[in-house]
């Protein structure tokens, strides 16, 4: 009678089957540590940067001191994190919000007391923002204190003060969406102060209330700007930022 | 690669004086081409000098020298005739080859090869001789950067569920928000 495969050797043949099929072997790309005879060598360190969509916007390898642990690290990097914190929790936040000056704070009340983690994820969004502003702004002051925005990177530190104003105006056109007390006047007093623009100042002030003064219609146009125009331009921004760096030599070094 | 043209043409340079002064001083005499080939072995006061000429096995050496002294003694007079004062070495160099048979160790570091021209370094090209320190991004760089995204979610996390985002009353058209006065500044008080 033929000896029967004990568990062990079943487990490790379904395993051998898995990884040996086309599926997996398309899924999981040569450098993988999930592909059949994995090592760590310096070959596949690189295939697991130039084999992955979001992992190869990196260089293969960098100078020592981009990776040094200092106060100053990763802060464009974390920029970047908190917006994609920003859009995933923005995206929930979007399914219980509608933009009308009769539901937006009911909506918003509801959240925070009947929706499960509402009132957590609308935190979240609220205070990863302020980080995203911090950081930014932080990112930027690193960049200027080192003289990275010295040639070649001249363009690059344009088109992140670009960011940065992009950043601002994110952050402003979501503080009226709560259309409460604290979201009204704070818009009231910006915009009044946008009414002084030297001649266009009431024309400006006018487009940006989609009116004489704010309504329905300005948290619409503000809503649309917050999840949709802004974000849409800043993506293709960003993408120009991170191409640049690359095409710039990779992150400054220490002065 | 960055070194070696500054120190070539600083050899070179000193063999070409040499040369011009050796070729004026004997431009009646018959010797030329045995004075224009010596820059080799003459220039070679400095230390990298005897360290180039030591490679260069001893009977080709003899060999050279016999060359060198059949040429000087068959065409020494003509290759004096068309040495001019602008450029002696070269002329007279190219007439002791076609002379003679090849002279061993002819060029400026006892080698064969003459020097056409030094490129002055950074001029042409801009060769980053220094090789650079270099770390791969997987895993150096991406643990580095996934711990901070870590850090920062959790960061934020934990915030979020302690400290509470604002959502004061309704909005109303009608009612500004006026702070509220510290105790002990009302109209009264302020009027003291």
């Amino acid at each position: 009678m033929p000896n029967r495969p004990s568990p062990a050797q079943r487990l490790a043949d379904l395993n051998n089957r898995v990884q040996s099929s086309q599926a997996w072997n398309s899924i999981f790309r040569p450098g993988s540590i999930f592909r059949k005879g994995y090592t760590d060598s310096p070959r596949n360190r690189s295939y697991v940067i130039m084999n992955s969509v979001l992992y190869h916007l990196h260089p293969v390898k960098v100078k020592r001191h981009a990776v040094k642990v200092s106060y100053t690290l990763c802060l464009g990097g974390l920029s970047f994190f908190l917006f994609i914190l920003l859009t995933v929790t923005g995206i929930f936040l979007m399914f219980f919000y509608r933009p009308t000056a009769a539901q937006a704070w009911n909506d918003i009340y509801t959240l925070q007391t009947s929706v499960t983690f509402g009132l957590l994820v609308r935190n979240m969004h609220r205070w990863a923002a302020h980080l995203m502003v911090l950081s930014v702004f932080l990112h930027m002051a690193r960049v200027f204190y080192h003289g990275a925005y010295k040639p070649p990177r001249e363009f690059n530190w344009v088109i992140g003060v670009i960011l940065l104003t992009l950043t601002l105006l994110l952050s402003f056109t979501g503080y009226l969406l709560p259309w409460d007390q604290l979201a009204l006047w704070a818009v009231t007093v910006g915009t009044n102060m946008m009414g002084y623009t030297p001649v266009f100042g009431n024309q400006v002030r006018f487009a940006l209330l989609g009116g004489a003064e704010i309504g329905t219609d300005t948290l619409l146009r503000w809503y649309v700007l917050h999840v949709l125009m802004l974000p849409f331009v800043i993506v293709i921004f960003m993408a120009i930022h991170f191409w640049r760096v690359r095409k710039d030599g990779g992150i400054s070094g220490p002065l | 690669m960055t070194e070696i043209p500054e120190h070539l043409r600083k050899r070179a340079e000193e063999a070409r004086k040499k040369a011009a002064g050796a070729s004026s001083a004997s431009a009646s005499g018959g010797d030329a081409p045995a004075s224009s080939s010596a820059p080799a072995g003459s220039a070679g006061a400095d230390a990298p000098q005897s360290e180039a000429a030591s490679k260069i096995p001893a009977h080709l050496l003899e060999r050279a020298k016999k060359a060198r002294q059949k040429a000087s003694g068959d065409d020494g007079g003509d290759a004096g005739a068309t040495t001019t004062a602008t450029a002696p070495a070269p002329a007279a160099a190219a007439t002791a080859v076609a002379a003679a048979a090849p002279p061993m160790a002819a060029g400026p570091g006892g080698h064969t090869q003459r020097l056409l021209t030094v490129v002055k370094s950074g001029s042409i090209q801009d060769v980053k001789a220094t090789p650079q320190d270099k770390v791969h991004v997987w895993p150096h760089l991406l643990a580095v950067e996934f711990v901070a995204a870590l850090l920062c979610t959790a960061f934020l996390l934990i915030f979020s569920v302690f400290v509470n985002a604002p959502l004061l009353t309704l909005a109303n058209t009608n009612q500004t928000p006026n702070p509220r006065r510290p105790p002990g500044t009302s109209s009264a008080s302020r009027s003291c």
